[in-house]
């Protein structure tokens, strides 16, 4: 093999071995940060959804309790629950009509209010008492001010409604309950909002369907679920890892709904005992990386090419003095002692040109004097015939 | 994609392929020469592939990796690019001439295949079966010259083994090593050129044809370049010549063949090609062969004027398409 091709063979090499080096021990730290970055930002999103939809539960709360604060339903309910007077219930209905009405785009569906035996007082539901749903005096509670959510229920994907349960009290006396059904569909805002997820990222709500089974809440980003078999034995499912109550982040071995990987930070609202997931497909998330890998790889296999010209450049420096000295060497073979290598580097290579040179010199010399003793003795005697290199009469 | 990231594996990739054609030669020519393979056989085969070898594994990789407008672009600008850069450029230190008839015979061939090649593309797509066709036309030259090599006069030595030549080695493990790199290193810089041709397209809203015509045909046309101009410095115009005709049919036949064979669907040909870069590709051709035919040569002048062509050619082709 030559010279340039050894050059070529080192040079690419040393330059690739480093390179890949070089790329392993950046790339690793700038992963790590890349993905506890990423890891981060999810889960502060996650925060920000929570707050947002215990926010939401507030407003429903701080309705109940505008309901409730009417002066005049307190006082007719009280009245009912000590006379049971049958005029009472008009007067409670309209009341419950009127604080129903008063929220637009019939946010508030039904308000019955029922006595402290649980049966129902007044309600805005069509049928009247008759028809109104019956209260698990259990669920009512027994804080002071208490209002608690009974259940957020799914009447179909996209439509979300909430049960909420309040006392009434009288001057410290507890008069009846109230419930209110109302639209829950705010919560859909909240999931469908996925500002900063991405193209395949989402957030999802979801709950328990009583049977051991996962319910989405609503329409996915991906497509309708409605047939979708997930229970809470697919731990591998950061939903179904939210409604086991485990609030946390997830990035290894997290696949979803679709069985794609993902990062995904949940949350678990008690209160609505419904799970959120904000996550994203980690394809998507590790694609910078995989820039960056697939750039750090490409830009050392470019680089590394420079050092074929660098191989070739050096080559061509080392070899020339090599190759110039050869040809001397070919010379002097073929009878020609008067060349002489001019090489004038003060490397290794020159001081072998300047030795050959030395020698070239001596041969010269002792050759010279052996012709002048020849030429001495035939001048004392009839020489024989002498073989050997022709020399110049000039040459010294 | 950055800039400097694709100029840099443009770079990176003609030195790889130059490199890795290189090796890839002499490997084979080592082997030839262990094997006692005819050199007339070494001269057709492998050395031919070297000067093609890059526009080959471009082609290949293009056509395999879903970018088969590449892989027509580049045959078609390699071509263009052999005439009007390749013949150009040397012609303006010393005069192109060739006064062989076997350049004029090969040169009526280049011709013919163009002709046929066109022909294949007015129904927009290669198919395989043109593919097949196209590598029967290659075995078709390859005896013609194998035949044109064998009436020649050998010359003294010219039939035996192939020479001890400094790189060419002996031992079978530096053979290997050779032909390995080689076979490593042709893929990996293709690889980066196309990647870095179609990074700095982006970078100026060019489209991938015009890439092909361009950058990546001009990049492949390397060895071609190498090969002419320091056979212009060396006033040996008949080899230049030659070696472009050569490359110019082996292009055609060979790898767009090969490529059409190689792909998973067929080569889908642009209309764009048919109206302007197939009808240069031809025209440039036929400026080469009346040349030829007149015994004249490509002058300062004539040279000054292709290169002006090619040039104008380019200019065209990215305000036209960007």
């Amino acid at each position: 093999m030559d010279l340039r091709t050894k050059l070529v063979f080192a040079l690419v090499s040393v330059s690739l071995a480093s390179m890949l080096l070089l790329g392993l021990l950046t790339y690793g730290p700038a992963r790590d940060i890349w993905r506890e970055s990423a890891i981060q930002g999810l889960d502060a999103l996650a925060e920000s959804k929570q707050s947002e939809i215990e926010g939401i539960v507030e407003s429903w709360k701080d309705r109940v309790r505008l309901i409730r604060s009417r002066t005049q339903l307190r006082v007719l309910t009280r009245e009912f629950d000590a006379t049971h007077r049958e005029g009472i219930r008009p007067e409670v209905e309209r009341i419950l009509a009127d604080a129903r009405g008063s929220v637009p785009g019939l946010v508030i569906r039904e308000i019955t209010i029922y006595d402290n035996h649980q049966h129902p007082v007044a309600t805005t539901r069509t049928g009247g008492i008759a028809r109104a749903p019956t209260l698990d005096l259990t669920e009512v509670p027994s804080l002071e001010d208490g209002i608690r959510i009974l259940g957020l229920s799914s009447l179909d994907l996209d439509v979300l409604e909430v049960r909420l349960a309040a006392p009434m009290r009288d001057e410290d006396l507890q008069v009846g309950t109230l419930l209110v059904r109302m639209s829950a569909n705010e919560l859909l805002g909240v999931a469908s909002d996925y500002h900063g997820l991405g193209n395949t990222g989402e957030s999802m709500i979801a709950a328990l369907d009583g049977t051991g089974g996962v319910k989405f809440l609503h329409t996915p980003r991906h497509g309708d679920v409605t047939n979708l078999d997930l229970t809470l034995t697919d731990k591998n499912d950061p939903l179904v890892q939210a409604l086991s109550g485990v609030e946390g982040t997830f990035d290894e071995d997290a696949v979803d709904y679709r069985n794609e990987a993902v990062w995904a930070a949940t949350r678990y609202l008690p209160e609505l005992e419904i799970g959120l997931v904000v996550k994203f497909d980690a394809t998507e998330r590790e694609a910078p990386l995989r820039k960056l890998r697939s750039n750090t790889f490409r830009f050392g296999i470019a680089l590394s090419a420079l050092s074929i010209l660098v191989a070739i450049m050096i080559a061509f420096r080392f070899a020339g003095p090599i190759l110039q000295l050869a040809e001397v060497v070919e010379k002097i073979e073929s009878g020609n002692y008067l060349v002489r290598a001019s090489v004038r580097t003060e490397d290794e290579i020159g001081r072998l040109a300047f030795v050959f040179n030395r020698m070239t010199d001596r041969l010269l010399e002792s050759n010279r004097k052996l012709r002048q003793r020849i030429a001495d003795r035939e001048a004392l005697s009839p020489p024989p015939s002498v073989g050997g290199p022709e020399i110049p009469p000039d040459a010294s | 994609m950055p800039l400097t990231l694709a100029v840099l594996q443009i770079v990176g990739g003609v030195l790889y392929l130059l490199m890795g054609g290189d090796l890839l030669v002499r490997g084979a020519m080592a082997l030839a020469r262990t094997a006692r393979i005819s050199p007339i056989v070494v001269g057709l085969t492998v050395v031919a592939l070297g000067t093609s070898a890059p526009e080959l594994v471009v082609t290949l990789q293009a056509a395999i990796g879903g970018y088969p407008e590449i892989a027509i672009a580049n045959v078609i600008g390699s071509n263009i690019a052999n005439v009007l850069l390749v013949m150009s450029v040397p012609a303006l230190i010393y005069p192109m001439a060739c006064d062989q008839p076997s350049a004029r015979v090969d040169a009526v061939f280049m011709l013919v295949v163009m002709g046929v090649f066109y022909v294949m593309c007015l129904d927009g797509v290669i198919s395989r079966s043109d593919g097949f066709l196209l590598l029967a036309g290659l075995v078709l030259f390859l005896a013609m010259q194998a035949r044109t090599e064998w009436a020649s006069d050998p010359g003294p030595g010219g039939r035996g083994d192939l020479p001890m030549i400094l790189g060419l080695p002996t031992k079978r493990g530096t053979i290997a090593l050779l032909i390995l790199a080689g076979i490593i290193m042709l893929p990996v810089g293709a690889d980066l050129l196309i990647d870095g041709a179609i990074g700095l397209g982006e970078s100026f809203g060019i489209p991938n044809q015009v890439m092909g015509l361009t950058v990546i045909a001009v990049s492949t046309s390397v060895p071609e370049l190498a090969t002419t101009l320091v056979a212009a410095w060396k006033r040996q115009a008949d080899v230049a010549v030659g070696n472009v005709i050569g490359s110019n049919i082996l292009n055609i036949l060979g790898i767009t063949g090969a490529a059409s064979l190689a792909s998973l669907r067929e080569l889908e040909v642009s209309s764009h090609f048919l109206t302007l870069d197939i009808p240069l590709m031809f025209a440039s051709a036929a400026i080469l062969t009346i040349v030829l035919f007149r015994k004249a040569a490509i002058g300062q002048r004539l040279g000054g004027a292709m290169l002006g062509l090619y040039l104008m050619y380019i200019f065209l082709l990215v305000s036209a398409r960007v």
